[in-house]
């Protein structure tokens, strides 16, 4: 039986041992999860642009995609062609624009488990999405970047091939 | 005595105990340390890349005022109004680089001392980067209301 004022007994599962312990897990810093708490509304306000973007996106595609059915259809079947290019753009732009708001959205989910539970293995995992956000941004930047000197080079490249056949 | 070999001697600060306890008796976990050390290369990336962009506008903004000097070109509040405006965008676009580089260099002096201090510091740079991109976010989603509506206004105050 657990004697609420008895200092003698032997601590049970949900004490907290000097503050660090709850249960099996371990507990964070109380300012370290109360300012992600305080994080999420922001996540929360990315994602709901990111998620009213990609939907946007995604009715632009299927006009675009009818677009190029309706143009293939059309006598000679070349007006479906342009419609057709700007659509697999769009498809593209719509898969990378998914997977942040993807990491944002567990990450704001997390801290939301995060500050109901307080353990710190929540922590990991809501810290682990912001990783993989952060990481899927930098690969995004880097690869703008060398997108970048390859349009640069292409540029210089052809405008090098026209001097010379004219 | 030598502690390394002693299987009963207490655990040292240095024992990778799985994590470290602070002041409060909070604990940092070596995970949530690695986690963290393993997102700064890619915060330090989109950093570079915002500093080059940075740079490049503040450059962009010195050229215009020293043509909007030397050229004398019309009235002068246009280009006060443009360079206002260009400033304005500049410290908007500064703000979020400040914080990040705060979540950045935190994460650096945490993994350096395993402060669960740092842990608290790097993670309130990161909200206050949440916040100012959400703020400025959810600023020009206000203003796009503001203009369309303006100018419907004036497009039916025309047409009636």
């Amino acid at each position: 039986m657990v004697e609420p004022n008895n200092p003698f007994q032997s601590p049970t599962s949900n004490d907290p041992v000097g503050g660090a312990f709850v249960g099996s897990s371990v507990q964070t810093s109380q300012r370290a999860i109360e300012l992600l708490a305080r994080t999420r509304p922001w996540v929360k306000v990315m994602v709901v642009v990111g998620r009213l973007g990609i939907i946007f996106m995604a009715i632009g595609l299927v006009a675009l995609l009818a677009m190029a059915v309706t143009g293939a259809s059309r006598p000679g079947g070349e007006g479906g062609l342009p419609a057709m290019f700007v659509a697999a753009i769009y498809g593209l732009m719509l898969v990378v624009y998914w997977f942040p708001v993807m990491y944002l959205s567990k990450y704001a989910s997390q801290i939301k488990q995060l500050t109901t539970t307080g353990d710190a293995v929540l922590l990991d995992e809501a810290l682990d999405a912001q990783r993989k956000f952060w990481k899927f941004m930098g690969i995004g930047v880097l690869a703008f970047i060398a997108l970048y000197f390859v349009i640069i080079a292409g540029v210089a490249l052809l405008g090098t091939a026209l001097r010379a056949g004219a | 005595m030598d502690g390394a070999d002693n299987p009963f001697a207490s655990p040292t600060s240095n024992d990778a105990v799985g994590y470290r306890e602070s002041a409060d008796s909070a604990a940092v976990f070596d995970r949530t340390v690695k986690l963290l050390a393993r997102t700064r290369p890619w915060v330090a990336a989109v950093v570079v890349f915002g500093g080059i962009v940075f740079l490049v506008s503040v450059l962009g903004l010195f050229f215009l005022l020293m043509f909007a000097t030397a050229t004398n070109m019309g009235p002068r509040e246009p280009w006060l109004l443009l360079m206002g405006m260009y400033g304005g965008m500049l410290a908007l676009y500064g703000l979020p680089l400040v914080y990040l580089i705060r979540f950045a260099r935190n994460i650096r002096k945490l993994t350096q001392s395993q402060d669960i201090s740092y842990l608290e510091d790097a993670i309130d740079a990161q909200r206050k980067f949440w916040k100012c991109v959400g703020g400025f976010l959810l600023g020009s989603f206000v203003l796009f209301i503001l203009f369309l509506s303006l100018s419907l206004f004036l497009t039916e105050a025309r047409v009636g």
